[in-house]
C-alpha cells in the first residue's frame, strides 16, 4: 500500500516573517521607551538640568514661551486669565501636581509671577519640567 | 491500493496587510514619541514655600541672580563656584539661600544655579525683586 502525500507549497509571505518580527520589536520599543503627548500651543525648549528627579512623562498643563506667551494645555491664555484657569484645573485635578514647561530663554521673573498667580488660586505644588543635559 | 492524501489547506493570515499596518504604527511612534529623559524640579508654592514671604535678609543669604549667571550679594559679585566654596567654608551659615532673578535673567540661568546649589544640600528659596528690599 502506498500513501502519497503532496507537499504543502511554501508561501512567498513566509520570507517576510523575520522582517515582521523585527518591525514589531521596533514598534514595541518605541511604544515603551517614548512618550506621546498632545502638542502645546507653541514649542518650548525647556531648560537643561542634571540633578533633579526623573519625570515619567512630558505632559504639561502650563507652557511659557520665550517671548512671554502663556498656554494652558493647547489654549493660549493671558496672564489675567491665569488664576481662573488654575482654579478650574485645581477642581478637576485634586491632588495632582501641575507641570510647567517653561522655555529656557523665558524670563525667570515672569515664571515667578506665574507661580504667584498659581499660589493665589490655591495650587501648592508645581513641577517645572527640564531636560536631562546628558541627552544632548 | 493507493491512497492520495490531499494536504489540509492551512488557514493563512494575509501578512502583507499586517506589515502595512505595523509599518504605519512604527512610523507613528518613531515620529510622535519623545525619547528625552525629562526632569521635574519640584517647587513648593504653599504657605511655607519658596516664592513668597521672603524673610528678613539679615537671617538669610539673599542673592541676586544676574543674566550672566553670576550672583550678587550686597555689593559683591561672585561666580557660583566661588559661592559654593564660600558656603562650604562658612560652617555658621543659616543654611538658607534666597535666589532673586534680576530682570532679564533666563529660566536656564536660574535652573543652573539651582542645580549647583542642590549639590550643597542647602535650602533654596526663590524670591522676586519687588519682595526683597
Amino acid at each position: 500500500m502506498r500513501i502519497v502525500t503532496e507537499p504543502v507549497a511554501a508561501s512567498h509571505e513566509d520570507h517576510m516573517l523575520p522582517l515582521i518580527n523585527i518591525v514589531l520589536l521596533l514598534m514595541v520599543f518605541f511604544m515603551l521607551m517614548g512618550s506621546v503627548s498632545a502638542p502645546s500651543a507653541f514649542k518650548t525648549d525647556p531648560p537643561e538640568s542634571e540633578s533633579f528627579q526623573h519625570a515619567d512623562t512630558a505632559s504639561t498643563g502650563l507652557a511659557l514661551a520665550s517671548d512671554g506667551r502663556l498656554a494652558w494645555d493647547r489654549e493660549l491664555i493671558r496672564m489675567s486669565d491665569l488664576e481662573s484657569h488654575a482654579r478650574i484645573w485645581k477642581k478637576r485635578h485634586e491632588g495632582e501636581v501641575l507641570r510647567i514647561s517653561a522655555d529656557a530663554a523665558a524670563e525667570a521673573d515672569l515664571l515667578l509671577e506665574i507661580m504667584e498667580g498659581l499660589r493665589a488660586a490655591g495650587i501648592e505644588r508645581v513641577n517645572l519640567l527640564a531636560r536631562n543635559s546628558e541627552d544632548e | 491500493m493507493e491512497i492520495s492524501l490531499q494536504p489540509a489547506r492551512p488557514t493563512r493570515i494575509p501578512l502583507t496587510s499586517l506589515v502595512d499596518v505595523v509599518f504605519i504604527l512604527l512610523f507613528f511612534f518613531m515620529l510622535a514619541s519623545k525619547q528625552l529623559d525629562w526632569r521635574a524640579i519640584d517647587v513648593n508654592l504653599g504657605p511655607s514655600a519658596s516664592i513668597h514671604a521672603v524673610p528678613a535678609p539679615t537671617r538669610n543669604r539673599t542673592l541676586l541672580v544676574l543674566p550672566s549667571g553670576e550672583l550678587r550679594s550686597g555689593s559683591r559679585t561672585l561666580r557660583i563656584e566661588a559661592f559654593r566654596s564660600e558656603l562650604s567654608n562658612d560652617t555658621g551659615a543659616s543654611g538658607r539661600v534666597i535666589l532673586v532673578p534680576a530682570r532679564g535673567t533666563a529660566v536656564q540661568v536660574v535652573v543652573d544655579v539651582l542645580d549647583q546649589l542642590k549639590a550643597t544640600g542647602i535650602e533654596v528659596r526663590l524670591g522676586r525683586l519687588g519682595e526683597v528690599s
